[in-house]
């Protein structure tokens, strides 16, 4: 390839809209403050993202996907960083991320279950 | 606190388009993705009406030498009222921003749907735009 060649962008923008129920995504920011315009946008992410894990539909359309990293192998040299699980452990480390964030903005916020058990699991040690 | 609504229809001077939930700060670390972010923003916003300004408030540089808990908080703080993680988009025409909205809240960008309201200039959220 020519090095010289403008570099390909990728375009990020997906064609169709997906509503989750009761979340709407074109809002009025009449009397809402800032923090409350992020905190719902914040609430939203997570209803993604669990719904996401839950309907297993995580894994990035191709023109959306970075190269992937080299593979690696368990001891019973079966891969352990497949597409899937590269992706997975990524939303769920963004939803504890997102959880923190929620759980400091706001004190009434109450995490989801799957998130105690998979902050443990995640974070061994740091 | 007021709940959240759906935007109405009665916002005829709100003409800045902040849209949430579509960027992560962590993808700014990249000069150059930060440039392809902006640039696949502007083009699909400018197919809406002439757009005046644009901006995705990056973070502040963090120094790692300084990186106590105490700072990296503090660093945290002027991030969030720079408005990182958001995108604004002023229209010169406020029927533009109104299209705008319609045709992108719910849009998926890099996977995350998007979150709009309509702001208007004077708007009390500061929008880092003048």
């Amino acid at each position: 390839a020519d090095p010289n060649a403008p570099r390909k962008r990728r375009s990020r923008w997906g064609e169709a809209k997906a509503e989750l129920p009761g979340l709407p995504t074109a809002i009025s920011a009449n009397g809402v403050s800032q923090a409350q315009l992020d905190n719902y946008a914040i609430h939203l992410r997570l209803e993604e993202i669990n719904r996401k894990l839950r309907l297993n539909d995580f894994i990035p359309p191709e023109r959306e996907r970075s190269p992937s990293p080299p593979p690696t192998y368990d001891n019973h040299g079966r891969r352990t960083n497949t597409r899937e699980v590269r992706y997975r452990k990524k939303l769920e480390e963004e939803r504890i991320k997102l959880v923190d964030r929620a759980m400091k903005n706001d004190p009434n916020f109450r995490p989801p279950v799957e998130y105690q058990q998979q902050k443990r699991s995640h974070r061994p040690s740091e | 606190p007021k709940p959240i609504l759906p935007a109405g229809e009665n916002q005829e001077d709100a003409r800045i388009l902040l849209m949430l939930n579509m960027v992560v700060p962590e993808e700014f670390a990249d000069e150059q993705e930060y440039q392809d972010i902006y640039e696949d923003i502007k083009e699909e916003c400018g197919s809406y009406g002439e757009v005046l300004d644009l901006r995705i408030p990056r973070p502040t540089k963090k120094d790692r030498k300084w990186g106590d808990s105490g700072s990296l908080r503090e660093a945290q703080m002027i991030d969030e009222a720079n408005g990182v993680g958001r995108v604004y988009v002023k229209y010169t025409d406020p029927q533009a921003a109104q299209g705008a909205l319609k045709a992108l809240a719910g849009r998926s960008f890099a996977g995350r749907s998007i979150v709009a309201t309509l702001l208007t200039d004077d708007s009390q959220t500061t929008p880092p735009l003048n």
